[in-house]
């Protein structure tokens, strides 16, 4: 069964994602972006499969859907160590 | 244990976000901007809240905060966007900025390092912006200038430094209100601070970009130009002096030399009509007459050669003491004052003065020699020649109380062949010589008499060395001064 609050939270993130997309060029400007992306991506994922998580495979999906909410905040975590701990700075 | 999970991970979760935080105040100024920064912190906390409570909702352990869950969960996305917008929103602004100062360069550097001067005008009248070539033209600072209306500026302040400022001032208005293509010349009056320039102006309309419907004026020096041209126009003028000269001289050499030219055919025909019928007295004499005009005529060829070597090949100029030039050129005329009785005095201390000591001496034997030529026969001809030093040059006379010179032949007497006296012996050459040899030392030469019998006064000037700023000379150097001794 799909939750109507996990929908409206898929859907702010899709608007995100176009956003990301249709600006690409600025968002890669930022230092060591791909890490930084592939966290946005993951939680997007994340949510995506906790959405259909009450479609189909519940199990399975709920399980990727927590693997990819920590994997998230574990990217973010390490962008955010990279950028301002680590040595790829700001250019 | 998944209790104690939790905690750990909650435990390092928070840790991560301190040293985050530690770290985004350390490099504050280094990283994303201020908006961008707490949204990502905003982000970061979110984000480890949402693992922690993640975790524990995968751990299926409950807790009393279960439903800030799903805040976590609608709140995640939304950080990120804003997130990412606003560091887009950074990196327009950057980029308008850096562009922003690439213009603002183009414009300052670029511009301001062009010859031309450029003044801009907004639609609304006001200047906006004047490059230094401008503002060095007309003495103007930029910041003194912008803003200020272009009518104000005009009447105000550039009016007062051109030549026919009214007239000047009024095409540029009109320019201005029709904001049409327009050409115009203007001419910088020195002033303080202020050289002195020709200066071509252009203006036209802006027709695209932020000053559209205003107006942008180019100011080109051409002083170089007009100097040229003005240059051109002297040269122009002496160049059909000299060859009004050339051609004279050609007419007058050949007019002169004609006539012993014609005296000899003439007495040649006599001589074979004498020979033919055996009056060989006659004939003598006629062959004495076709002797003298053909010595005449080598006489005068000699004095044209003369002419034409001054100020030619002759080396290296000299001080020379016009006491002792004076005293060689006297010398040379000696037997004419004996047969005159004529009285010379010479000025004492005579100044030395720079030239070559042969042509001088020439100058001084000419003038002295003339002054005993044309003596009045009812007064004892006295000679005085004297000199002195003045600032730019040496001033020379040689005055004397002969027949004189009606004022009106005053320029003539140093033309080629011209004698006063055509009675005297003598070619015409001489004193066209003198004149040559004192303009070829960066001099001028004039005569003044009240008329005949009054006697006549030679003035001729020979230039200073150090005006020239010369140690050894030619004449070569010396001569196109003589267009800027004053008489």
């Amino acid at each position: 069964m799909i939750e109507q609050n996990e929908l409206l939270t898929l859907l702010v993130a899709a608007s995100v994602l176009i956003f990301v997309v249709s600006n690409w060029r600025d968002v890669k400007s930022l230092p060591v972006a791909n890490i930084c992306i592939l966290a946005f991506l993951v939680l997007f994922l994340g949510l995506a499969f906790t959405v259909l998580e009450g479609l189909l495979w519940g199990a399975v999906f709920n399980v990727m859907e927590h693997v990819c909410y920590g994997l998230s905040s574990l990217l973010l975590a390490s962008w955010v160590w990279l950028v301002f701990a680590g040595k790829k700075g700001w250019r | 244990m998944a209790v104690k999970l939790i905690l750990c991970l909650a435990c390092l979760s928070f840790g991560v976000l301190l040293v985050t935080l530690g770290i985004l105040g350390a490099r504050w100024k280094q990283a994303l901007y201020r908006d961008s920064r707490w949204l990502l912190a905003a982000l970061l906390v979110v984000s480890m809240l949402h693992a922690v409570s993640n975790f524990r909702e995968w751990m299926a352990v409950h807790h009393v905060a279960m439903p800030l869950e799903d805040y976590f969960l609608l709140l995640l996305p939304a950080i990120w966007g804003c997130f990412f917008y606003t560091f887009v929103q950074a990196q327009s602004r950057t980029k308008l900025r850096r562009s922003e100062e690439r213009y603002r360069s183009l414009a300052d550097d670029v511009l301001d390092a062009t010859a031309a001067g450029i003044c801009i005008v907004d639609a609304a009248g006001h200047v906006v912006w004047i490059n230094e070539a401008f503002g060095e033209f007309f003495h103007l600072e930029r910041n003194e200038i912008v803003g200020r209306r272009r009518t104000q500026l005009i009447e105000g302040r550039l009016k007062h430094m051109v030549e026919a400022p009214s007239v000047w001032a009024e095409q540029m208005l009109s320019a201005g209100e029709r904001n049409t293509v327009a050409e115009l010349e203007c001419h910088i009056l020195p002033g303080v601070s202020r050289e002195e320039r020709w200066l071509e102006c252009r203006g036209k309309p802006i027709e695209t970009g932020l000053y559209v419907g205003g107006r942008i004026e180019h100011f080109y020096d051409i002083t170089e130009r007009i100097n040229a041209a003005r240059q051109r126009e002297i040269l122009l003028v002496e160049l059909e002096a000299q060859k009004a000269e050339l051609e004279r001289f050609v007419y007058t050499v050949s007019h002169d030399l004609k006539s012993p030219i014609i005296t000899i055919q003439g007495f040649v025909g006599v001589l074979k009509e004498n020979l033919r019928v055996g009056a060989h007295d006659d004939a003598r004499e006629d062959l004495g007459r076709i002797e003298r005009a053909a010595t005449r005529m080598e006489r005068l060829l000699a004095e044209l050669l003369d002419l034409a070597r001054v100020g030619r090949d002759e080396g290296t100029a000299e001080m020379v003491d016009l006491a002792d030039v004076v005293s060689e050129g006297l010398e040379m005329v000696h037997g004419a004052f004996e047969r005159r009785s004529v009285s010379v005095t010479v000025q004492d201390g005579m100044p030395s003065a720079w030239g070559h000591r042969a042509r001088l001496i020439e100058v001084f034997q000419n003038l002295v020699g003339n002054a005993a030529k044309y003596v009045d026969e009812q007064t004892q001809p006295i000679i005085e020649i004297g000199a002195k030093q003045r600032d730019q040059d040496v001033l020379c006379f040689v005055r004397d109380n002969g027949i004189g010179i009606n004022p009106r032949y005053a320029g003539r007497v140093f033309e080629l062949f011209e004698q006063l006296d055509p009675s005297q012996e003598g070619t015409g050459v001489g004193l066209a010589i003198v004149k040559r040899i004192i303009e070829t030392h960066g001099g001028r030469i004039w005569v003044e008499s009240e008329g005949n019998g009054r006697g006549s006064t030679f003035w001729f000037t020979l230039a200073k060395p150090m005006s020239h700023g010369c140690g050894q000379a030619s004449l070569d150097q010396l001569a196109p001064s003589a267009e800027k001794d004053p008489v």
